[in-house]
């Protein structure tokens, strides 16, 4: 009895897992359904590249960016607006602190409002605007770079505006963080002249 | 050697029953496929159904030991079928989903043809594994219907996975 049985046995195990395969299938499936209507509603968390129209191949301070970003190899400049939820998910996971190689401009609807926002997320704005730290108006901006969308995230290399795409959540802020490196030479020597 | 030829039938049957699985969730990318192939829309819905359990069939007739000639006939049919839709395919230029694991695996034509040397060889070996028991049979296909079911989970993992992300990341929590 019991050796007759255990075919049957068998044979149930794999009818459950037929049945498990189906079911997995259909989960598979409804996963593709929800990102397809992502993808569909422009709900999916990937940067999309925007373009920098007259500011491309641009140096950062024609575009009223801080002059410093003129002379950086390799740097990112974000741009986080006051009422945007995304932007102040981000500000809020910097906790006060910015990575190296970014420059983080807060827009508000006045610069204060900016720098009162900044403030409020930890960030010490008693260097705002000699540093990497930049509180703007949203007029200011619109009027330089004429920045629509936020997060925003503009690539420099070599003192130029490369390129600029959105970033879309959290996780692709960080993704975007570049590496950025420099040399720290010492002292220049004077150049020695082969004549007595 | 038997257990070869064991290994070999035993692929052949967890192909069969991705196969059959897989359209019966597509029946109508295969008819669509059937429609194709001959012309006539009533006949491939008819036939589509009667694919899956065709292969449903042949792996059952080698589980519960049916005569070993009518399951190597019926594998050798199959796969025979499944070479002459790909041939036809390429004759008529025609540019046909294969459906033959629901519809997302590619396009009828060379690989079904290719393939008939490798189902004739399962078939062969149909013939030469008469010494494993039911038992033996019955303990290979549920190990088949669990290997099925882990690549089947896993995909879905992903997808879980990849939309857990997009909703964390765009939303949060």
């Amino acid at each position: 009895m019991a050796e007759s049985m255990t075919p049957v046995a068998l044979l149930l195990i794999a009818m459950l897992g037929f049945g498990e395969f189906l079911l997995f299938g259909a989960l598979a499936e409804a996963y593709r359904d929800i990102r397809q209507i992502r993808e569909l509603t422009g709900a999916v968390d990937e940067p999309v590249p925007i373009g920098l129209g007259p500011a491309q191949d641009a140096q950062p301070s024609q575009m009223g960016l801080h002059p410093d970003l003129d002379h950086a190899a390799r740097a990112m400049v974000i741009f986080l607006e006051s009422r945007c939820g995304t932007c102040r998910l981000i500000l809020t996971s910097l906790n006060g602190g910015i990575p190296l190689g970014v420059w983080l401009v807060a827009i508000g609807d006045s610069p204060e409002a900016a720098g009162q926002w900044l403030r409020e997320s930890g960030f010490d704005v008693t260097a705002l605007g000699r540093s990497n730290l930049t509180a703007v108006s949203a007029d200011a901006i619109n009027a330089g770079l004429g920045v629509r969308v936020t997060p925003l995230a503009i690539e420099i290399e070599h003192g130029k505006l490369l390129r600029a795409r959105s970033i879309p959540s959290v996780r692709q802020f960080y993704n975007a963080i570049p590496i950025a490196m420099s040399l720290a030479p010492g002292e220049l020597k004077q150049e020695v002249s082969g004549e007595p | 050697m038997p257990a070869l030829w064991g290994g070999v039938v035993a692929v052949s049957c967890g192909v069969l029953l991705w196969s059959a699985l897989d359209k019966l969730g597509n029946r109508s990318d295969l008819a669509r496929t059937l429609a194709a192939l001959t012309g006539h829309t009533t006949l491939a819905n008819a036939l589509a159904p009667a694919v899956p359990c065709l292969e449903f069939v042949a792996v059952l007739l080698i589980v519960f030991r049916a005569p070993s000639v009518v399951s190597a006939t019926l594998l050798a049919f199959l796969g025979t079928t499944f070479a002459l839709a790909g041939a036809w395919a390429l004759r008529t230029h025609q540019v046909l989903p294969c459906a033959c694991f629901g519809a997302r695996h590619g396009q009828l034509g060379w690989r079904q043809i290719g393939a008939l040397p490798l189902w004739l060889l399962a078939a062969a070996g149909t013939l030469t594994i008469e010494s494993f028991a039911v038992r033996d049979r019955a303990l290979a296909l549920s190990a088949i219907s669990v290997a099925l079911c882990v690549v089947r989970a896993a995909s879905a993992y992903r997808g879980w996975a990849g939309a857990r992300g997009d909703r964390r990341a765009l939303v949060g929590g």
